[in-house]
């Protein structure tokens, strides 16, 4: 640094000439020539704050009637529904939303959460964030910890000339924690691109090599980031336009807005994260004169709304295919509403991804509404959020699916959710589906051709990566558009993957989207036991035990010298949190020990102070 | 400090264990070098908030010695929190405080809103102005020691904070003994619900943990210092202490800690071999004093707290070389003097150690700190009227909360992590958006109106910091002691002249001397005013943005 630069009074930003202002106008061919289209793929986050009411968000149209009874006074009517297919809803004000469904822009996975699912919003979205388990204690972000593979030194030596962007960004005011790492979080905080605050860069003068030295040293190489940061950001967002009308004035659409005009100037910045909060909805979530208004109508729309326009605006500037999106929020909310029209923190929630590559549909069931069911459930989860990350890490950013297992303690599952560019599909298979019975799975598929293809191929996979063939059908003279083969060659326990190869009459190929399956009573995920609360422990104390599949677990609660008080049976529910009493009446004060062995032996110990 | 080796010895020295070798050449003997503005400067910085000239100079006149006595000379405790802002209470009204008084109980949420607004406010100004007394630095030091949050009741706060104030460099012991039954502790860590029959062990984990000894390495699954037993068997000790009267709208009533004798486990309670099995048998209302007596016999409570004590006042990093060299004799004057902290603090600042130049400003200033550095170099608190003064103390106090530090709200019991958390300490306070909001108050203190509150502009008065210098229209003069003032160490000399460059681009000095003069000739020409002071803050903008200025 020359010593002309050496101290700049506030706002003396200097715009080096990278960018001609003609660029601008032509975001389409600034690319070609900026950018190298092999690594170009963009993430977009939007969190959810406070957590989601996912059933008031994506409705079961079989559960309306059993809605309607457990939450009466906030319950969306038939009418306030916008049916995605023939089971599935989205909340009445979600119209943007559902157009990309339409379009195959939008996939929704049904009831995503966790084992032994935390109810704090600070602990639960410190587990969606660190991409760990309930009881695993995790300090970086799962983000922070996949760019950290590529960028282990950071922050040391950043930005440099290859790096000379954010390498994550968050919108707003504070730090997103899925971006933190080993040192420091990658993510750089954005709350108006346009207006980057320049401070004096403090020299470059020797400074001693001693303690003071060091931190001085610190707070200059943080500047220099700040500012170097900061100067690109200002700089890209001069550059890069937004084109769309259809923006709110809400605070989410500002956020997509400004990303999409980073993304159109140039910022090779892979990972954004926006914040759309209020859905802490413990009261009057909807105005009862008008179940479709209210805070949780009004934020929906906002959501909805926002990445339409954001979906469109980067249709328009010609980078739709760059980039892939996808909410989270920290829990759903419970099943049965509160006295006042609103939910109390709940357990899983569906969770959705945009873009022109992801797959569209809908993955899972719709959680089963019981008209009796207690007031603190929640809705238990279908899917681990863990693979919906680890799938759009292997998918989205083409990374290996080894390196991928060895970022989540445990691994995951791949899903098929983001690979709607993976392949060439078919158009004239319409829809593929795959369900597990007892004893096999069945596949179907609908067809649509204008000439009759010559036939199918049945292609199936334990991994998600690699198929192979196990059944070649001939296709229907008769122009029949239904099929479907059951495949019994399966065992209890794996995730199947299966698509559906068409030859058409030229003798070209394509291939259906993915669909998955197990059999019926295969057990999912892992055991998982809580600590118990409260504890010290009162009459309602309990533990959350998450039992993969139905079973009888055994128990025994000694004391402090060992000698057994009580022991039993717990008759446990597969699949989701139980909630087991401790009945602590009658035990003297002390300690405790609660034990619990599971069918297999695995063996959970737990202190227990009255 | 220590023998200084010639720079090519060093350079062959420099394997890792002799680098540890070379820093306990500072040690905790009496400093006997030079006495200048760098080091009464250091000194004051690190005791008091942000000393400007005339302390310094001041200091410097006592000499060390006489600065230390002068630091630790607490004096009569300051003046309650005012009113001053709200009118509706129907005993008092603006000007007269509000701790020895309930809450309006025809409009508590006001009240209580008003309330806080002058507790923030006059904890800004108290800190503030306190010439050469440590008082408030401990005061702070305590406050993140016990980190009580969570209870909005400004009363409530404000009970603590002036135990804190009062005790400052008093018996460590003695405040132990007063914040174990403060009311808001017995709210904070639950031993206001603790019984008998259901003790809480919150309270009893955080004592041990966090307040006096500190868990030690871990060792399988207990710890070096206490075992899990003794959270236990403690909690059931400090059972039967209830507070009352947080938030009262009663006329008489104060927040208080009461004794209930059917809630307190009158059992022998009997200790891990940590404490040599000690047991505690019942003695009530006064049970909890012995408790304390009891975990303070173990020396390890005066290492732990002169740690602390070190890494507040001096740098985290505590190597072998300190912990033998500064840690374990500060340990021992403390308990020589039965755990009074005056003693082992005066010990701490008149070392060798202290003065090593590679001390001097190697702390990142908190946002309390840096705050006042600002506000008090520009005499922002002194507005000339308790209303305005008041204001002041409150935009200041919203500074410090948006860069990162809510005073009434301490993030957790361990205190802000920029004490205890490995291994980035003080960085803490800074990141990319902290720096942000540091830099845009800043950009406020220099900008034309200042802050506006009740219609009018408050502007900080840059131009009248220049009365604190012995001939401010000399430009080279005033730009070494406003430096000297405001930073830690010298500037280097090309820094300097980038200063004055900003003050002066491409004039000669002349021009200054000529225009300040010419601005105080005619005192009441705006126009003139305007373009002398614009030059300056150009200056004081380059200064205020120095990383240098980070530090002290």
């Amino acid at each position: 640094m020359n010593r002309r630069n050496f101290l700049r009074t506030t706002g003396a930003l200097s715009l080096p000439a990278l960018l001609s202002s003609g660029v601008a106008a032509d975001p389409a061919g600034f690319f070609s020539q900026f950018i190298n289209p092999d690594s170009d793929k963009i993430l977009v986050l939007i969190r959810l704050s406070g957590g989601n009411d996912g059933l008031n968000t994506l409705i079961g149209l079989d559960q309306l009637e059993n809605l309607h009874q457990v939450r009466p006074n906030v319950a969306l009517p038939a009418d306030g529904v916008l049916q995605l297919n023939d089971t599935v809803g989205l909340h009445g004000r979600m119209a943007g939303m559902k157009d990309l469904f339409d379009n195959g822009q939008l996939g929704a996975i049904q009831a995503v959460g966790y084992p032994n699912q935390n109810r704090s919003h600070f602990r639960s979205t410190d587990i969606w964030t660190a991409g760990a388990g309930a009881d695993e204690t995790q300090t970086k972000g799962w983000l922070g910890r996949y760019l950290e593979l590529e960028h282990p030194e950071f922050p040391t030596g950043y930005p440099n000339e290859t790096f000379n962007y954010p390498l994550a960004m968050t919108m707003g005011n504070v730090v997103s924690s899925t971006c933190q790492g080993t040192m420091a979080n990658l993510s750089v905080v954005v709350n108006n691109p346009y207006n980057y605050l320049y401070i004096a860069p403090g020299g470059d003068t020797t400074l001693p090599e001693n303690f003071y030295g060091d931190e001085v040293s610190y707070v200059r190489n943080l500047i220099s980031q700040s500012n170097q940061y900061g100067a690109i950001v200002q700089e890209t967002a001069n550059a890069g336009a937004s084109l769309a009308t259809t923006y709110t004035d809400g605070t989410l659409s500002s956020q997509l807005k400004n990303i999409a005009t980073l993304i159109s100037g140039g910022l090779k910045t892979k990972i954004y994260v926006a914040t759309l909060g209020g859905f802490d909805t413990h009261s009057d979530q909807i105005q009862t004169d008008d179940p479709l208004t209210g805070d949780h109508g009004d934020l929906m729309e906002e959501l909805s709304a926002s990445i339409k326009a954001f979906m469109d605006d980067l249709a328009l500037l010609g980078c739709a295919d760059r980039v892939m999106g996808m909410t989270f929020s920290e829990f759903g909310r419970r099943i049965r509403s509160n006295q006042s029209n609103g939910t109390d923190h709940g357990d899983a929630g569906p969770l959705f991804l945009f873009g022109n590559c992801v797959q569209g549909g809908v993955l899972g069931n719709n959680p089963v509404i019981d008209p009796e069911v207690e007031q603190n459930v929640g809705v238990p989860f279908q899917y681990d959020f863990r693979d919906v990350y680890g799938s759009v890490l292997v998918d989205w950013f083409q990374m290996r699916m080894a390196t991928v297992q060895s970022l989540f303690n445990g691994g995951f599952t791949y899903l098929p959710i983001a690979s709607g560019c993976s392949s060439v599909l078919a158009t004239s298979v319409h829809s593929i589906s795959a369900v597990g019975m007892e004893e096999f799975i069945d596949v179907q598929w609908h067809t649509r051709f204008d000439a009759p293809p010559r036939g199918f191929t049945v292609e199936r996979s334990e991994d998600g990566r690699n198929f192979r063939s196990i059944r070649r059908m001939a296709a229907d003279v008769g122009g029949s558009e239904q099929y479907a083969i059951e495949d019994r060659d399966v065992r209890k326990g794996p995730l199947y993957y299966y698509r559906v190869k068409v030859e058409a009459a030229d003798g070209t190929f394509s291939t259906s989207n993915v669909q998955i399956a197990s059999l019926r009573g295969t057990r999912q995920g892992a055991w998982a036991v809580g600590l118990p609360r409260p504890n010290p422990v009162s009459a309602e104390s309990y533990i959350k035990v998450y039992a993969p599949e139905d079973a009888l677990a055994n128990f025994e609660l000694l004391d402090a010298q060992g000698r057994r008080l009580r022991s039993g049976t717990i008759n446990l529910q597969g699949k989701m949190d139980n909630r087991v009493p401790l009945q602590p009446a009658g035990l003297p004060a002390g300690h405790y020990v609660w034990r619990m062995t599971t069918p297999d032996g695995e063996r959970f110990v737990r202190k227990v102070i009255k | 400090m220590g023998t200084l080796l010639p720079a090519i010895l060093i350079s062959f020295m420099l394997t890792s264990e002799m680098f540890q070798a070379l820093v306990s050449s500072a040690s905790i003997a009496p400093y006997t070098g030079p006495w200048t503005a760098i080091e009464a400067g250091h000194l004051l910085r690190r005791t008091t908030f942000s000393p400007l000239k005339t302390e310094i100079d001041e200091a410097v006149n006592l000499g060390l010695e006489e600065t230390i006595t002068t630091l630790l000379t607490l004096g009569p405790p300051p003046s309650p929190p005012l009113y001053y802002d709200y009118d509706a209470h129907p005993d008092l009204s603006i000007g007269e405080t509000w701790v020895d008084h309930h809450t309006n109980p025809n409009d508590a949420n006001n009240d209580g809103n008003a309330r806080r607004r002058s507790l923030d406010a006059w904890w800004m100004l108290t800190s503030a102005d306190t010439g050469i007394n440590i008082r408030e630095k401990m005061c702070f030091f305590w406050h993140n020691h016990f980190g009580m949050g969570g209870n909005n009741d400004a009363r409530g706060i404000y009970q603590f904070l002036a135990k804190y104030q009062q005790f400052a460099i008093g018996n460590f012991r003695d405040l132990v003994k007063e914040i174990t039954i403060d009311p808001m502790m017995l709210r904070f860590l639950n031993g206001h619900t603790s019984t008998a029959a259901n003790p809480n062990e919150n309270f009893a984990r955080e004592i041990l943990e966090l307040f006096t000894i500190g868990k030690g390495p871990q060792t399988g699954t207990d710890y070096t210092n206490y075992t899990e037993l003794d959270v236990v068997e403690l909690a059931k000790a400090f059972t039967g202490w209830r507070s009352r009267y947080i938030g009262t709208k009663v006329p008489g009533q104060a927040p208080e800690s009461y004794f209930t004798e059917n809630r307190h486990d009158t059992s022998t309670k009997t200790l891990s071999h940590r404490f040599n099995f000690a047991e505690i048998p019942n003695a009530g209302i006064d049970e909890y004093k012995n408790v304390v007596d009891l975990i303070f016999q173990q020396d390890e409570v005066s290492r732990f707290i002169c740690r602390k004590l070190y890494r507040y006042f001096v740098y985290y990093k505590i190597d072998e070389s300190v912990e033998s060299g500064i840690i374990e004799p500060m340990a021992q004057t403390l308990r020589n003097n039965d755990y009074t902290i005056g003693p082992a603090l005066v010990q701490l600042l008149s070392s060798e150690h202290f003065y090593d130049r590679a001390i001097v400003g190697d702390v990142i200033k908190s946002p309390l700190d840096f705050v006042h550095s600002i506000f008090k170099a520009a005499d922002f608190y002194d507005q000339g009227n308790l209303i305005d003064d008041y204001e002041a103390g409150r935009r200041a106090f919203i500074q410090v909360r948006n860069m990162g530090m809510d005073l009434r709200q301490p993030p957790s019991v361990a205190g802000w992590t920029s004490y205890y958390q490995e291994p980035s300490y003080f960085r803490l306070w800074l990141n990319t958006a902290t720096l942000k909001t540091r830099t845009d108050l800043v950009v406020i203190a220099l900008r034309r109106n200042g802050f506006s509150w009740n219609g009018d502009a408050h502007p900080f008065n840059w131009l009248g910091a220049l009365t604190r210098y012995d001939n401010p229209g000399e430009p080279n003069g005033m730009i070494a002691q406003m430096t000297a003032e405001l930073l830690p160490q010298p500037l280097v000399p090309e820094q300097i002249a980038a200063l004055k460059e900003l003050l002066l681009p491409g004039l000669q000095d002349f021009v200054w001397s000529g225009e300040y003069a010419n601005h105080l000739a005619n005192p009441n020409d705006d126009n003139l005013r305007a373009s002398v002071e614009n030059r300056l803050k150009e200056m004081v903008s380059g200064l205020l943005q120095l990383a240098e200025f980070q530090v002290h």
